[in-house]
């Protein structure tokens, strides 16, 4: 499945309260975008809480379109990305 | 509490809210969850509580090697009898879905149809639900139709399960216990819950049959099913093996001769929890239980049991049955002729991926065959698998029956076949070839004086050279093919031509006269009930249009394609019309549902090269003007599919498009490449089309071919007039055309309205270009209007949700939000933290306040149709 990086903006910020409320709200999303084979793997949001990155397993650009229109949730950006890490030499070798 | 109810009220309280809201119009729910989920167990628990008054009307799929054509209708019929019955019997489709449709309007207290196992549904049961889900505003019935949802991408029910939307469909997911749910199951046993939620996946059959096993913690499901039949006698267990090998709902009798055992290892059974007595006949209790039952079998006793099956059911048993058990029991003497009957019924009743499976079957076994039956069967083999969509399936098929028809009496057959082969040939790309095979049929059928198959084998030709860009002699022989229908009196060899006719005019610039011609063949087609006509020809009168411009006009007539050719499920016409409609869709700036088009045609297991480069390119066009990734991989896919078919008509908009996804990417080489390879095509080309050419043209530094016509906005393009050429687009309703021409001006005003148009329409690689542009020309880019993804909402509600903030706003409580939407307490609760998370507020009195603070005007949402205004 390729891997995905979102942009996505939230210009009033974006709040998941630590509770059961923000819970459901994860929940909700992961349950919608399970319907088109789209996972949602971790995002990474900025201290602004205004941009986040979020990084998805989907089977295309269009599936993460898809899934953003039922979750109601912006895009900017959709980016086709591969994993680099810094011991990936190390393992190689 | 049975372990099936667990965790399930909210999906109860789901279904009787359906239930409620039966009225004039019904509802539709898709219950689905895997295999061992509580589906059925919900269900009858459903009709325990709540269906005790109600008739309800039950089906079940079931999974054969070919499904029985409409078996759910099959044992509805058993329950209703009557006009359903006989129409079945007669093998009348049509009859028999508009007898179903009588059954649930007719009684005063609504009917609630239960559909089981839809993910083993044949294509006719798959029809059924389509059309009945599309009458449901004026059905006052309750359809229950339940289905695993572990299927791949290219099952069957995927594609139909896309079409199932609206406001009578509703959805239902069970989702696996959690961890409390099977600590409360557990509840002072041995087992521990966490380890059991673990190794179950908290699946409430797993969960049961590791609960039902006394000691140890079996490794698998498969053996804690197989435990239970250990301490089975050794004549129960050959019923058991018999069971699995029926499948569903099968007398005692039956049972009884296949597993050659009495009637009480059958009760054994019933007496174990295996199987379960359902009005007399024996069923699994669970399927997968019936599945681990006939995994372990060895290959020889299955085959063993498919071949006493077989002679058990005797010759009067139902045909699809017979040859599924002649298939399992590996019979070469009964396959061939048994494949080929039921493949005939399938075929009758509108089952048609199932007959081009069957058909295949038989063929599988041609040294049986006779030559006639041989050739019959090709010939059939041939024409389903075209119709699904197997293409190169369908052309094995025909080249081999071509390869038989040796003798001279084979003459007649032979023209027709090659007919219809070379347009396989050509469509497969195999372009010298076809035309070759083409016009070797109208060679032996031209002395043999007017017939149909003239008239058919010229209207190919005529449609083969229009495609092609030929537009004068596709007008010249389409003529004589209208000659020779005219004179043999065949009506749709007649309207064939007459539509490919105007096509080819309208290609040559005869714009006027062909566009009247399409719409008197589009009425005659209409008026003799041809469907593939009337689809293929709506669609081309469709592509004239716009290919004209005229894109709002092209709308109606592409979805009436779509429409006819779902209905009469037609599969190479609707992935074609798609494509057609995701074409205007693009023109005229609907870019979901444009994208949601070409997807739809992607979902499909096979595609012919024309409809999977067609949709290709859209997707590929949608995610260069988005900004998305794999823009151009797409749209290069989509010409390595479309070139070898040697049309200009397909692969230029193609380069178009690679040229616009190269500029957008400031890749100018690439741009001058494609735009030439455009130019040298540009004598074969619609005028509308060339006058699209003109703008990459100008883009391109290129020069316009000074004999090549060019109709308008061409030559605004051309002279850079871009607001002209906007002014052209805006009065078509193309947003997209329109912000891409301002984005070319020398006028700041212009330029800021490009920028914000294109911003609004999520094209964030033009709009860059455009703000380029604008600091070029030294002025600042203060961003304006609403931003693209926001501009229907700040906090990215859903429909739904918004509609739950408005009520929300007004202070109701979640029952009451309940009462007004028809939806269970449970399903608000969801809805109000989702919408408490989104607009980061604690509590609900906030909404109100959050919703304003982001320009989201609750007083406007319109809980009908979900539409929202914003300020901005």
């Amino acid at each position: 499945m390729p891997r995905y990086l979102v942009q996505r903006t939230f210009p009033d910020g974006l709040k998941f309260p630590i509770d059961d409320t923000g819970r459901q709200a994860v929940d909700d999303i992961v349950s919608s975008n399970s319907e088109g084979l789209v996972t949602w793997v971790h995002s990474y949001v900025s201290d602004d809480d205004r941009t986040t990155w979020c990084i998805y397993d989907a089977p295309s650009p269009e599936a993460i379109r898809v899934a953003a229109g039922k979750t109601g949730l912006p895009v900017d950006q959709i980016s086709h990305v591969r994993v680099l890490d810094p011991y990936f030499y190390r393992a190689a070798s | 509490m049975p372990v099936g109810l667990v965790e399930r009220a909210a999906p109860l309280a789901t279904l009787a809210a359906s239930l409620e809201a039966v009225g004039a119009s019904g509802r539709l729910v898709l219950v689905s969850g895997e295999a061992g989920a509580g589906k059925t167990a919900l269900v009858d628990a459903f009709r325990a509580s709540h269906l005790t008054a109600h008739r309800v009307l039950v089906g079940r799929c079931d999974d054969l090697f070919a499904p029985r054509p409409l078996g759910p209708l099959l044992d509805i019929a058993r329950q209703v009898g009557g006009p359903l019955g006989s129409a079945l019997t007669a093998g009348d489709q049509g009859r028999a879905f508009e007898a179903f449709l009588a059954e649930l309007c007719a009684p005063a207290q609504p009917t609630v149809v239960v559909l089981e196992d839809l993910q083993w549904a044949d294509e006719a049961t798959l029809d059924l639900l389509r059309f009945v889900a599309r009458r449901l505003d004026a059905l006052p019935s309750l359809i229950l139709a339940t289905h695993r949802d572990d299927f791949g991408p290219d099952h069957p029910l995927r594609r139909t399960y896309g079409s199932l939307v609206g406001p009578h469909v509703e959805r239902l997911r069970l989702a696996p216990l959690s961890v409390d749910a099977v600590r409360r199951l557990v509840g002072d046993g041995p087992q521990d819950p966490e380890a059991l939620h673990a190794r179950t996946g908290g699946n409430p059959f797993f969960v049961t049959e590791v609960l039902g096993q006394p000691g140890s913690l079996p490794d698998s499901v498969r053996d804690a099913v197989l435990a239970r039949t250990a301490p089975l006698s050794g004549a129960a267990r050959d019923a058991l093996d018999a069971a699995a090998v029926l499948g569903r709902q099968v007398t005692p009798e039956l049972l009884c001769q296949v597993g050659d055992c009495d009637a009480a290892a059958v009760d054994e059974c019933v007496a174990a929890g295996l199987l379960v007595d359902e009005d007399g006949r024996q069923t699994f209790r669970h399927d997968l239980a019936r599945e681990a039952v006939e995994q372990a079998m060895t290959p020889l006793r299955r085959r063993q049991l498919h071949g006493r099956a077989l002679d058990a059911l005797g010759d009067d048993g139902d045909v699809v049955q017979r040859a599924h058990h002649a298939i399992g029991a590996g019979d070469r003497v009964a396959i061939p002729a048994l494949a080929a009957a039921a493949a005939d019924r399938c075929v009758a009743l509108g089952a048609h991926s199932e007959a081009a499976t069957l058909y295949g079957c038989a063929l599988e076994h041609r040294d049986r065959l006779g030559p006639a039956e041989l050739r019959r069967l090709l010939d059939a083999r041939a024409h389903e698998c075209e119709r699904v969509e197997q293409p190169d399936d369908a052309l094995a098929a025909a080249l081999e029956l071509r390869d038989l028809l040796t003798e001279p009496g084979d003459a007649p057959q032979l023209a027709e076949v090659e007919s219809w082969l070379g347009c396989l040939l050509l469509s497969a790309g195999r372009v010298e070839e076809g035309w070759s095979v083409l016009r070797r049929a109208l060679e032996r059928l031209e002395p043999l004086g007017p017939s149909e198959a003239l008239a058919r084998t010229l209207g190919r030709l005529a449609g083969n050279q229009m495609v092609t860009g030929s537009w004068s002699s596709a007008v010249e022989v389409a003529d004589r093919a209208l000659a020779v229908a005219d004179e043999v009196g065949a009506e749709p060899e007649a309207v064939y031509a007459l539509g490919i006719k105007g096509s080819a005019l309208s290609g040559a610039g005869r714009f006027d006269e062909g566009v009247t011609l399409m719409a008197e063949a589009l009425e005659r087609a209409k008026a003799a009930d041809l469907a593939r006509d009337v689809s293929l020809i709506a669609a081309n009168l469709s592509n004239a249009l716009y290919v004209s411009g005229d894109y709002a006009a092209a709308l109606p007539l592409v979805d009436e394609a779509v429409r006819v050719a779902e209905l009469h499920e037609l599969r190479v016409r609707r992935s074609c019309s798609l494509c057609e409609r995701a074409e205007v869709l693009t023109g005229l700036g609907r870019w979901d549902e444009a994208m949601a088009d070409a997807t739809a045609v992607l979902a499909q297991p096979e595609l012919s090269p024309i409809n999977e480069g067609a949709a290709r390119h859209h997707l590929g066009r949608l995610r260069a003007r988005r900004g998305d990734p794999d823009a151009r991989t797409e749209l290069l896919r989509s010409l390595e599919l479309l070139a070898p078919l040697e049309q200009a008509q397909l692969t230029v908009p193609v380069r178009m498009s690679l040229a616009e996804a190269a500029w957008l990417d400031d890749d100018h080489d690439e741009l001058r490449a494609q735009v030439d390879a455009c130019l040298a095509h540009v004598h074969l080309l619609e005028p509308g089309m060339a006058a699209t050419l003109a703008v990459w043209v100008r883009r391109a530094g290129r020069r316009w071919p000074p004999a090549a016509e060019l109709p308008p906005p061409g030559p605004w393009a051309l002279a850079g007039d871009v607001r002209a050429v906007a002014t052209w687009w805006d009065e078509r309703g193309c947003p997209y055309l329109v912000a891409d021409a301002l984005g070319d001006s020398d006028d700041e005003d212009d330029l800021r309205a490009a920028h914000d148009r294109l911003l609004a329409l999520g094209a964030r690689p033009r709009a860059r270009l455009v703000a380029r542009r604008l600091r070029d020309l030294g002025a600042r880019i203060v961003p304006r209007g609403p931003r693209p993804s926001t501009s229907a909402n700040a906090a990215g509600l859903t429909a739904r949700e918004l509609e739950v903030s408005r009520l929300l706003a007004e202070g109701l409580t979640n029952s009451a939000i309940a009462a007004a939407l028809v939806v269970s307490a449970k399903t608000v609760d969801h809805h109000v933290s989702s919408v408490l998370a989104k607009l980061g507020v604690a509590t609900r009195r906030d909404v109100a306040r959050a919703a304003a603070s982001r320009g989201i005007d609750l007083r406007a949402a319109d809980p009908q149709d979900g539409e929202v205004s914003a300020a901005t």
